[in-house]
């Protein structure tokens, strides 16, 4: 899958893999740490040379800012559905509280439905399952401080 | 100052932080509401009440109601608002006060502008003879396209300000705007300033403004200044007022309007003389003289400013609306930020400028360089903005060796894009996932800054 911007394919994917971030761009790869620093910040280290990004998921893809400019990057999936990755790993959007969980581990849930309630930057942000499917994990209680980018609920599809 | 302020929001706006700004917050149906503007000034105890720099603060019509109420207005006078307000009136005024004017002449008809046109030579620019903003005007390059073109110019006149008479004008090839920030009270005095260039414009208005002027020499700042003067005495001028020029590549400089309220770029001017515009406003609408350090102005140093629109520069600068997601203003020495964009939605309903965001710094290249920084570092995600274009402005060799003309944008941005993102980029985009959609915002609206609104304040005691 390739990610997109302004709807034009930018011939590259990217992945998190634990704590790295990895970009793929034709046989070439370039791997960063990543570091969250709360309220959508991250520094990205790579042989020892730093740099700070933002980022925060929207219905249209993931608003990113990087090298002083904005970017909306978009994939494929988001073209599709309108809704989220559609890896069924629920990541946070933002460093934030949760202020409600609507959906419980086992249920059947629909793409497009909201499972957890965050509260970051003075907002209220509803996180959508991304993909239809079962309900497999459930990293969230009420009350609780997630970092941004940490894995919220894992939905499995079905095969 | 010890004033107390009454601010006011309309319906639609009243997730707007702008509201915690004051000392009372009241609601009024709509920001161009006149009457409701006035009568929640009264109800509340207000001795006077500021227009802001929106709509009604160059109506006349509205500073006559708000002074025939009883109330204070924080402006010039009715008088010196209609004399300016109309452009063949002012071009008048100024022509008997030894101002210099662009050739040219009003016509009731299109046709009737065949034979001055040809007596001023080619190319010439038509326009409405009411009216501003550029609307409706049209450069003419021969005289077999003067008569569409001006006919063009009459219909937009009519059906936007009424008034179908048109106006031609002899057109000043690559000028640079250059403008003249003036002050007067009503003990006689009438400062200059100093001098703002605000030659970087898209659809003729400003993104990118400047003090000095990289194109303005000591000797004709003097001469500039001594004509802006010469302009608020000609209408018996009192507040703060900007006397715009066309400053043409051979130094010679023509009159073009007068705004009279204060303007949008005022910050650089503060930057440099160390003056709050808004508190000389409210001192001189209370009656007082200009204070010392504002009749022997001392400027140093250099700023610039840049307009954050939410507006898509890669498609026509068209206005963009949507959800702040996330915002983080820059900060620093010598970087003032004028927005309020907490949780903000960007609504079609109003201007979409974010914020302004201004510079200062010893030189120019100084100033240049931490607004370029400053840029850089201002987060707003969710929406898109012209942040980006406004870096390559400033970046641009032309800009950077201080080459203006108004037509700076045309010449080198015509067809500006945004380069694909780089890998950082790609790889931000995938520390996030979940794809939220966000739902209210507990603070919200963005706010270019509190006088874009209307806000009645409220003067001391001893006003």
């Amino acid at each position: 899958m390739s990610l997109r911007s302004r709807g034009r394919d930018v011939g590259a994917d990217a992945r998190r893999d634990g704590d790295d971030v990895v970009v793929q761009r034709d046989a070439r790869s370039t791997r960063w740490r990543a570091r969250p620093c709360g309220d959508g910040a991250w520094i990205l280290e790579r042989d020892g040379a730093q740099q700070v990004v933002h980022a925060i998921g929207s219905r249209e893809g993931t608003w990113v800012q990087a090298d002083g400019r904005a970017y909306l990057v978009e994939r494929a999936a988001h073209a599709r559905t309108g809704a989220a990755v559609g890896s069924g790993h629920v990541m946070a959007p933002m460093t934030g509280t949760v202020l409600g969980v609507r959906a419980r581990e086992g249920e059947r849930v629909e793409a497009d439905q909201v499972l957890l309630v965050l509260s970051a930057m003075k907002m209220q942000v509803e996180i959508t399952a991304g993909v239809a499917g079962i309900l497999k994990e459930l990293r969230a209680v009420e009350g609780q401080q997630v970092e941004g980018g940490s894995l919220l609920v894992v939905v499995e599809p079905p095969r | 100052m010890g004033v107390g302020v009454v601010v006011v929001h309309a319906p639609d706006d009243a997730a707007s932080s702008h509201r915690l700004a004051g000392d009372r917050d009241i609601e009024v149906p709509r920001y161009l509401d006149g009457a409701a503007l006035i009568q929640a000034a009264r109800s509340s105890g207000c001795d006077a009440l500021h227009p802001g720099y929106g709509f009604l603060s160059e109506n006349a019509a509205f500073a006559k109601e708000v002074a025939g109420s009883g109330l204070t207005w924080i402006g010039p006078p009715a008088a010196a608002i209609e004399s300016m307000g109309s452009k063949t009136g002012a071009r008048a005024a100024m022509e008997a006060a030894g101002v210099p004017v662009v050739p040219g002449t009003k016509a009731e008809s299109p046709e009737r502008l065949v034979g001055p046109a040809a007596g001023l030579g080619y190319p010439v620019l038509v326009k409405p003879s009411a009216g501003g903003g550029g609307k409706g005007m049209a450069r003419v390059e021969r005289p077999g396209d003067l008569v569409r073109l001006a006919r063009l110019a009459s219909d937009q006149a009519k059906q936007s300000f009424g008034d179908g008479s048109v106006y031609v004008e002899k057109l000043i090839e690559r000028p640079r705007h250059v403008e003249i920030q003036v002050f007067a009270d009503d003990h006689g005095n009438v400062v200059a300033l100093g001098e703002r260039e605000c030659s970087i414009q898209r659809r003729h208005q400003k993104i990118v403004e400047e003090t000095p002027s990289p194109a303005v020499s000591d000797e004709l700042r003097k001469r500039m200044e001594a004509a802006a003067v010469a302009a608020a005495r000609a209408v018996s001028y009192r507040s703060a007022g900007t006397v715009e020029f066309l400053l043409a590549p051979d130094g010679s400089f023509y009159f073009l309007e007068m705004n009279t309220r204060l303007q949008v770029e005022h910050p650089v001017t503060e930057w440099v003389t160390g003056l709050d515009l808004v508190a000389l406003q409210l001192e001189v609408a209370g009656g007082r003289a200009l204070p010392p350090q504002a009749l022997e102005v001392r400027r140093s140093g250099h700023a610039i400013e840049a307009r954050v629109y939410a507006e898509d520069p890669a498609t026509g600068h068209l206005p963009q609306a949507g959800r702040l997601l996330l915002v983080r203003e820059p900060q620093g020495p010598g970087i003032r930020v004028d927005a309020a964009l907490e949780g903000g939605e960007v609504s079609v309903h109003y201007d979409p400028l974010l914020a302004k965001l201004s510079a200062f710094g010893r030189d120019r290249e100084e100033a240049r360089r931490r607004l370029v920084e400053a840029l850089s570092r201002f987060v707003v995600l969710g929406v898109r903005t012209n942040i980006a274009f406004l870096i390559d402005v400033l970046e641009h060799e032309r800009f950077v060796a201080g080459d203006l003309s108004t037509a700076f944008l045309d010449d080198h941005f015509a067809s500006w894009s945004e380069p694909p993102p780089g890998d950082a980029a790609l790889a931000a985009s995938a520390l996030v996932g979940g794809a939220p959609s966000v739902g209210r915002a507990a603070v919200a609206g963005p706010l270019p800054d509190p006088w874009t609104r209307l806000g009645a304040l409220r003067l001391g005691a001893e006003a």
